[in-house]
This record gives C-alpha cells, sequence and structure tokens, in this order.
C-alpha cells in the first residue's frame, strides 16, 4: 500500500506554519454538500505536500489524495487530524494518512460538537447574553476573549501535538483512548443539558380555573365560594420546571420517531408559540405579582 | 447608504470568521448584534437584540453541518431596523425581535443555497489539483466562499437600506401587541428545539439518568450552569476511572453503573 518512494525531504517549523495558518483562517470557506471540508483540507496541506514531493506527478498525486470526502469539527478534530496526516506524509505512509483522516473524523466530530459547540459554547454565551441585558459591554467582550484564546491555544496545540506523534498517534488511539473520551464527553453532555433543560428553556402557563365548593356558614347552612386556582402553581407542586421538561421531551420525540426534519421542528415551534404566547395562555415567567 | 454598506461588510465578516479563524463567533446573534448597534450608534440595542435572541438560539448551535435559522442576519437586520424605530430601548428593542427572529427562520432557506453551490468550485479544485496548479486550487478555496458570503450579504443590505427609510416607523405602529408577546414566548421555547436536536444524536437510552442529575442540580439545590458543568466533569471522569476496574475485576459491574 505503501509508496516505492517515501519523501526525503524533512519539513521545517516553517512547513508546519505554513499549514497550520492556512487551516487557522480559511479552513472551511469552500465547505460544500458534496465534499465539506474536503478543499479546505487539501489547501491546507498543499504547502507541505510540495515540500515533499518534488516530482510533480507525485505532488499532483498527493493533492488529489486529500481532496476526497472530509468532514470533522473545525476546532477540535480537524488540527489533530491534519498534524497527524502531515506526519505520515511525512514518513511515506499515505495510506496511514488516509486511513487516520477516515478513522477520526465522525469520533472527533462527536467529541467536538459535544464539548465545544454544545456545552462550552452554551455556557460562556450564557454568561455573556445575560451581561449583555444589563447593558454591560463586557457580555459580548468576555465572550470574544473565552472563544479566541481558548479556541487558538487549542487549535494550535492539537496540531503541533498529532505531528509530533506521528504513528504513535494512531496506536494510542487504538487502545480505546477515543472511545473513553467519547464516552466521558456523552456523560458530561447529558448531565449539562439536564441543567439546562430547566435553566433556559423557559414557559408557564397563566391559565387558571375557577373551582366552587360550598363552605358551611358560621350561622349553618352554606354558601358557595368560588376559588381561582393557577394551574402553574399545581404543576409547581407537581414537579418544577415542568412544562420545559414535557415540551423538551415531545420534540425529541417528533425528532426521534418520525425523524422530524429540525428545521419543520423550529417553523412548528414558532407558529404554536405565536398562538399560544398571544392569547396569553402561556408566557416565558409569570408576571411579577402585584404590589399589595 | 454608508451604514448600509458597514452592515453588509460586518455580515461577511462574521460569517468569514465562523469558517475561518473562529476568533470573535461572529455568526452568533449576540456578537452580530453588538457589532451591528456599534455600527448603527446604538450598542445598548444592538446588544439587547442580539443577547434576547442569544438565548433563544442556544442549543441549536450543537452540532456542524445542519441548517439552522440565521440569527447572524437576524440579529444584524433587526438591529439596523430597530434603530430606524421610535421609542425607549425596550420597545426599539421588541421591534427588532419581532422582525429579527422570523427574518432568521425564513432565512434558512437561503443557507442551503450557499452551501450547494462552492460544489461547482471543488469540481473545477479537482481539474486544477490533476495539473498540479495550486494557484488555481487556492483560487477556488477562497472564492468558494463567495455564496456562502452572497446569502447573508445581500439580505442584509437590503433590509438595512429599507430601514434607512421611514418605512419601520409604519411597521412598528403595524404591530399588535399580542404578536409581540406571541414572539416572546417563541424566543423563550426555541432552545428546547436545540436541546431535543442534541439529545437525538447522544446515547439517551444508555445514559438516561445522566440526564436527572443536572435536572436535580438546578431544579432543586439551584446550583448555577457554571457548576452543574463542573459537576459533571467531575462524574465523567469517575465514571471513566471505575469503568475498566469494575469490568476487568468483576466487581459488581452493574452496580457501577447505576450509581
Amino acid at each position: 500500500m505503501e509508496t516505492t518512494n517515501a519523501p526525503t525531504a524533512r519539513l521545517e517549523r516553517r512547513d508546519l506554519l505554513a499549514s497550520f495558518w492556512r487551516y487557522f483562517w480559511s479552513f472551511q470557506i469552500s465547505w460544500n454538500y458534496e465534499r465539506m471540508q474536503a478543499l479546505g483540507f487539501a489547501y491546507a496541506m498543499e504547502p507541505v505536500l510540495r515540500k515533499l514531493f518534488p516530482n510533480d506527478a507525485d505532488y499532483e498525486a498527493a493533492l488529489e489524495r486529500h481532496l476526497v470526502f472530509f468532514n470533522t469539527n473545525p476546532v477540535v478534530g480537524a488540527p489533530l487530524i491534519i498534524g497527524s496526516a502531515i506526519a505520515m506524509e511525512e514518513a511515506g505512509a499515505p495510506a496511514s494518512a488516509e486511513g487516520v483522516k477516515i478513522a477520526l473524523m465522525g469520533p472527533l466530530a462527536g467529541v467536538g460538537d459535544t464539548i465545544i459547540w454544545a456545552l462550552y459554547n452554551s455556557i460562556i454565551f450564557t454568561i455573556g447574553a445575560q451581561l449583555a441585558l444589563q447593558r454591560n459591554i463586557l457580555g459580548p467582550i468576555f465572550v470574544v476573549v473565552m472563544v479566541a484564546v481558548p479556541y487558538t491555544v487549542v487549535r494550535y496545540w492539537q496540531f503541533m501535538w498529532a505531528y509530533g506523534q506521528g504513528r504513535a498517534l494512531a496506536t494510542s488511539l487504538a487502545t480505546g483512548a477515543l472511545e473513553r473520551i467519547t464516552e466521558g464527553a456523552t456523560i458530561l453532555g447529558l448531565i449539562v443539558i439536564g441543567g439546562f433543560i430547566p435553566s433556559i428553556v423557559r414557559i408557564v402557563t397563566l391559565a387558571d380555573y375557577k373551582g366552587t365548593v360550598p363552605v358551611l356558614k358560621p350561622g349553618g347552612g352554606t354558601q358557595d365560594v368560588t376559588n381561582t386556582v393557577a394551574v402553574q402553581t399545581q404543576l409547581d407542586a407537581i414537579l418544577p420546571f415542568m412544562l420545559p421538561v414535557l415540551l423538551t421531551a415531545f420534540i425529541y420525540w417528533l425528532l426521534k420517531r418520525y425523524n422530524l426534519n429540525p428545521l419543520w421542528a423550529i417553523v412548528i415551534v414558532f407558529a404554536v408559540g405565536i398562538v399560544l404566547g398571544g392569547l396569553h395562555w402561556f408566557a416565558p415567567a409569570l408576571p411579577s405579582p402585584p404590589a399589595s | 447608504m454608508l451604514t448600509a454598506i458597514l452592515l453588509t461588510i460586518w455580515a461577511i465578516i462574521c460569517i468569514f470568521d465562523i469558517l475561518g479563524p473562529t476568533v470573535i463567533m461572529g455568526f452568533r446573534p449576540l456578537i452580530a448584534g453588538t457589532g451591528a448597534g456599534i455600527i448603527v450608534g446604538d450598542v445598548n440595542l444592538g446588544m439587547a437584540i442580539g443577547a434576547t435572541m442569544e438565548l433563544a438560539a442556544l442549543g441549536v448551535y450543537t452540532y456542524g453541518g445542519a441548517t439552522i435559522p440565521d440569527f447572524q442576519t437576524g440579529a444584524i437586520i433587526g438591529t439596523a431596523l430597530a434603530a430606524a424605530g421610535t421609542g425607549d430601548l425596550g420597545a426599539k428593542s421588541a421591534v427588532g425581535l419581532t422582525i429579527g427572529i422570523p427574518a432568521a427562520v425564513l432565512l434558512a432557506s437561503l443557507d442551503p443555497i450557499g452551501r450547494f453551490l462552492p460544489t461547482f468550485w471543488i469540481h473545477r479544485a479537482d481539474g486544477y489539483a490533476a495539473e498540479g496548479n495550486s494557484g488555481g486550487v487556492t483560487l477556488m478555496h477562497w472564492t468558494a466562499f463567495i455564496p456562502w458570503a452572497l446569502v447573508r450579504a445581500v439580505p442584509t443590505f437590503l433590509a438595512a437600506l429599507a430601514g434607512s427609510t421611514d418605512s419601520v416607523k409604519s411597521l412598528q405602529d403595524s404591530i399588535p401587541a399580542w404578536f409581540t408577546d406571541g414572539m416572546g414566548l417563541v424566543g423563550a421555547i426555541l432552545p428546547a428545539v436545540g436541546f431535543a436536536m442534541l439529545l437525538k444524536i447522544m446515547p439517551v437510552g444508555r445514559y438516561w439518568y445522566m440526564l436527572l442529575i443536572g435536572f436535580v442540580l438546578f431544579a432543586y439545590l439551584k446550583v448555577p450552569l457554571l457548576g452543574i458543568a463542573l459537576f459533571g466533569l467531575a462524574v465523567a471522569f469517575l465514571f471513566e476511572t471505575l469503568r475498566p476496574r469494575a469490568a476487568v475485576g468483576g466487581m459488581a459491574p452493574r452496580s457501577g453503573e447505576a450509581t
């Protein structure tokens, strides 16, 4: 499987940096439905491939080799795989480079999407948005700092680490490390989502019902007394945040059971929300009680 | 006109950032709205619209590749039009949200066009790669960004132009109060879709009880989100540390998993 003419050229730090900056500035700008991040991957690999393959035929073959379908998380995943693919191309093992791409892109997309997109971002954006709602410009600034610095560090570190690991990376990941990381991320993710649902999804019912009960009068006989009971108070007594939980569970069921397109779920929630909110049957929060 | 051009440039920067450097997260409404607020000269308005939309959008940004409402354009358009409205910050941001959230949902239909068209570019890139023409590959890579940029830049530009007339005033008067209330509820329940989307791709059947932990921490113990995340991290490490020992040693692996 391996080429007979392994590259003789050695990569220097500036070759690696040329590749890293290409990835950093533009990895997904040519994303498309057909091959997703393929062109971005080939573009990032190009300076390294030119150096490794002075022979035009080898260079052309290498470029085409890295123009195949590729998709993973661009922050956690892509830099690691690019760094690893570079190390394997340098070692004269193009089949291993292709193998590592196929083997890692799916699992790392899962880890990256869960930890970075779903958890980390949701937490920092919640904090940032809450500050911004208090007209505090530190809200957006906080978010930008918490994105720009850690993301860049993590991306650079992964790229250089994976390159340094070379072929050892495939071995260390094969011993189940990746499955454990994925499982740990899943557990962390589910715990945090369990907290997100009651804290971020906000819906209460404004409905109430009037119950008329006969009450004994002091002097004998009965008198009908009408009580207004808020439905939300009853729901809270059973389970706090019951409506956000039921709503999320219902949408989950629609998506899972009927494989509903998420965009349709959004349109449905949109339409139902306008009607129920407009009728004042439901609201994001109970109106503040009148001062008495 | 100058404002419209600046907002369009900002829209292009925002989408470029998430596809490339990812240092400002401009495609998220909090950042897109704040930037638009600075451009129209009302930072507080942009922050208020962006932050409210951000809380509605939380959860939909959970995995890559999916078409989701274009909250970036929604926040920019909403801020641009609200700035032309009248009233205090609350009244203006209500207008911005009433325009911005439906616009975000409607504009989601343009996103697939931006994702589809670069397919033609990659076929040209195949040809250049076969010839070993690195300049051609580079050109295809960078110009494939054009469809991505246009599907956001064009609506932003058109809406920003419309916002510089006094059409916003009549629009503001024509929005009934029930619609604004309904939109408030929509914003508060939309995150449920995002969380449901995320749960769909996770092994809920196997680890459903982890959801309970997070729920109890917030609903009963009032632990803030960061605290829940730290607790979750500890549980994840504990789980992964105990797991192999239970499997290898055979010491009641069932109970080890159930706690």
